[in-house]
């Protein structure tokens, strides 16, 4: 028999991948569980005979390196971790079968301080890479608006502003996440 | 260059291939046993601590000798990763002695 399915557009940012990790687990006590999970399409499949846990964990290592990917796979299946996919940008769904009886800690994928700050280090490179981007942006459109005199330059100035300060607040979030 | 001190994770996965190469979840198994169930390796700690031991060229991966053995890969220590386990031995040793000549002179 076809599951039912279901389609949520709900979006999260980087910097509140816990939240997005929350909501998941909250869903899967409903019986939704995850089948493909993603920054602003996740899709979900009713069966109330299984709940699990899930994780998401942030690599962009395995984006175009499919050996490492399949290194990375096999490590977590090793472990008890079911793949789910993986999005464009390096963020990756994970899950395990929840046992009531089993304490909460057990389902960590990070086990200690060097490793978690890691995983937020990837991120937080990664972002300084988008801001630098935002500003490369905002000095060519500055040149080019100088250039025309063509004052719709402004607007995309200020969006790469926008984009530049939002990212970097986000930034920050993920730097108060370390431990 | 001087070693820096290992993290716990990194210390388990290197005694634990010591003897022999193992996988994931055996590295997991022993690391937990030789710990009284102290040490617990997460698969994304596993993961990056053996990538990285990797990029070192402290471990490397290998197949099973067996065909019989299913799984595919063999995480193994090399030469240099035995180096590195027998002098982060060494520094604790000393660490340790360092504390008993302190303490054993205060009592």
């Amino acid at each position: 028999m076809e599951k039912e399915r279901k389609t949520s557009h709900k979006m999260f940012f980087a910097w509140n991948y816990d939240k997005e990790e929350a909501m998941l687990n909250e869903k899967s006590k409903n019986g939704w569980s995850l089948v493909k999970g993603g920054c602003f399409h996740s899709v979900f499949e009713k069966d109330d005979s299984k709940r699990y846990c899930y994780r998401i964990d942030f690599n962009m290592n395995l984006l175009n390196n499919s050996e490492e990917k399949k290194r990375y796979i096999e490590m977590n299946e090793d472990l008890g971790w079911e793949f789910i996919n993986v999005t464009f940008n390096g963020w990756i769904y994970l899950r395990k079968e929840y046992r009531e009886d089993v304490s909460n800690e057990n389902y960590d994928i990070y086990t200690d301080t060097e490793s978690f700050n890691a995983m937020m280090d990837r991120w937080i490179h990664f972002s300084y890479g988008l801001i630098l981007l935002e500003a490369v942006l905002f000095v060519v459109y500055t040149y080019l608006l100088i250039q025309s005199k063509e004052w719709l330059y402004a607007i995309d100035l200020a969006v790469f502003v926008m984009a530049g300060f939002f990212i970097y607040q986000g930034m920050l979030k993920m730097k108060e996440k370390k431990k | 260059m001087k070693q820096e001190p290992l993290t716990e994770s990194y210390y388990y996965i290197l005694l634990c291939l010591f003897e022999e190469p193992s996988h994931g979840y055996g590295i997991m198994q022993k690391t937990l046993s030789l710990s009284n169930n102290r040490v617990k390796i997460g698969s994304g700690t596993m993961y990056g601590a053996v990538s990285n031991m990797m990029k070192k060229g402290w471990i490397e991966e290998t197949k099973s000798a067996n065909p019989e053995d299913d799984r595919k890969r063999l995480y193994e220590l090399t030469k240099d990763g035995r180096e590195v386990l027998i002098g982060e031995v060494k520094r604790l040793q000393e660490l340790v002695a360092s504390a008993k000549l302190v303490m054993e002179e205060s009592r």
